[in-house]
């Protein structure tokens, strides 16, 4: 019978395994990543998606987020790219720590009000990427437009790859 | 020269809602408790996104629609908030940017229950009307 020690001995083991697959993994994505690699997506972004917002944020919807018209809006802090998710890891195979990320910084411009239910079309570019006390750094810019082209709102974005640190 | 809708302002300082943070329940793998030790942080924590949230919020009850069409916010993330600390968000209006503009600049910041900072940054718009 192996004893209690013996058990997180092993769990300590398994776990530093699965922390150096997920460097491996964020180290090789890291290695792929290019300044001035550009992605495009498209959203509409629903009530519900909204209210879930909403609810998750604890922020009273629709409260201020309605147009003089008494259309629903989309509240500012949903209206941007995701750098993870657009350039990060998404091979459900790496290990959860590769995955998505911690945000460190943000900058953000609102130009016009986004409604729900309006197409939103998002250009996003990498403009930096670098490794600091063993965290590896996304840094992208993205402009959101509507259909017209109008830009609705733009914004930079500093994410991490994953959230463990290389030793 | 500032109008008087902004030199009045100049100095305000403002709190938001103060919020009891709760981790969503679907909160995803770094704010998982286990696998954010296991990666040798300090425990799950709040995504950034309810900071981003509450900070814009305030900034929105603030400024009047103005910050949808007008606003400016710069943030940068200190320290992790974790679920169930008070969450507080507070700004005030250290100038008019640039001079003359009717543009407001201010500092703004969220705290916990203990005072320490959570996040930092600067937020600008057109002054409200009125």
């Amino acid at each position: 019978m192996i004893s209690h020690q013996g058990w997180d001995g092993i769990r300590e083991a398994m776990n530093r395994v699965k922390l150096k697959e997920a460097i491996d993994a964020i180290e090789r994505h890291f290695a792929t990543l290019r300044v001035g690699q550009s992605a495009q997506q498209e959203h509409i972004f629903t009530e519900e998606e909204v209210r879930r917002y909403a609810e998750r944020y604890d922020i009273l919807y629709p409260g201020s987020y309605l147009s003089a018209q008494g259309e629903l809006l989309v509240p500012p802090g949903m209206v941007f790219m995701r750098p993870a998710a657009t350039f990060g890891i998404i091979d459900t195979e790496a290990p959860p720590q590769a995955r998505l990320g911690i945000y460190t910084q943000a900058h953000r411009w609102y130009f016009r009000p986004v409604y729900v239910g309006h197409r939103v079309l998002f250009d996003g570019e990498i403009i930096d990427t670098y490794e600091r006390r063993g965290f590896f750094y996304l840094a992208v810019k993205w402009a959101a437009k509507d259909e017209d082209g109008e830009v609705l709102a733009k914004g930079e974005e500093w994410h991490t790859l994953g959230f463990v640190r290389k030793p | 020269m500032a109008d008087g809708n902004v030199s009045n302002r100049l100095g305000h300082e403002i709190t938001g809602a103060v919020k009891i943070a709760h981790m969503p329940p679907d909160a995803g793998a770094v704010h998982d408790d286990r696998l954010a030790k296991s990666a040798g942080l300090e425990g799950g924590y709040i995504v950034n996104e309810y900071h981003f949230a509450q900070l814009t919020e305030m900034l929105l009850e603030y400024f009047g629609p103005r910050w949808l069409t007008n606003g400016e916010i710069e943030v940068k993330y200190i320290a992790p908030l974790l679920d169930k600390d008070t969450f507080i968000p507070k700004a005030r209006v250290i100038g008019e940017e640039p001079p003359g503009s009717g543009r407001l600049n201010l500092e703004i910041w969220c705290e916990n229950q203990h005072g320490q900072k959570l996040a930092v940054g600067r937020a600008s718009c057109l002054a409200p009307e009125g």
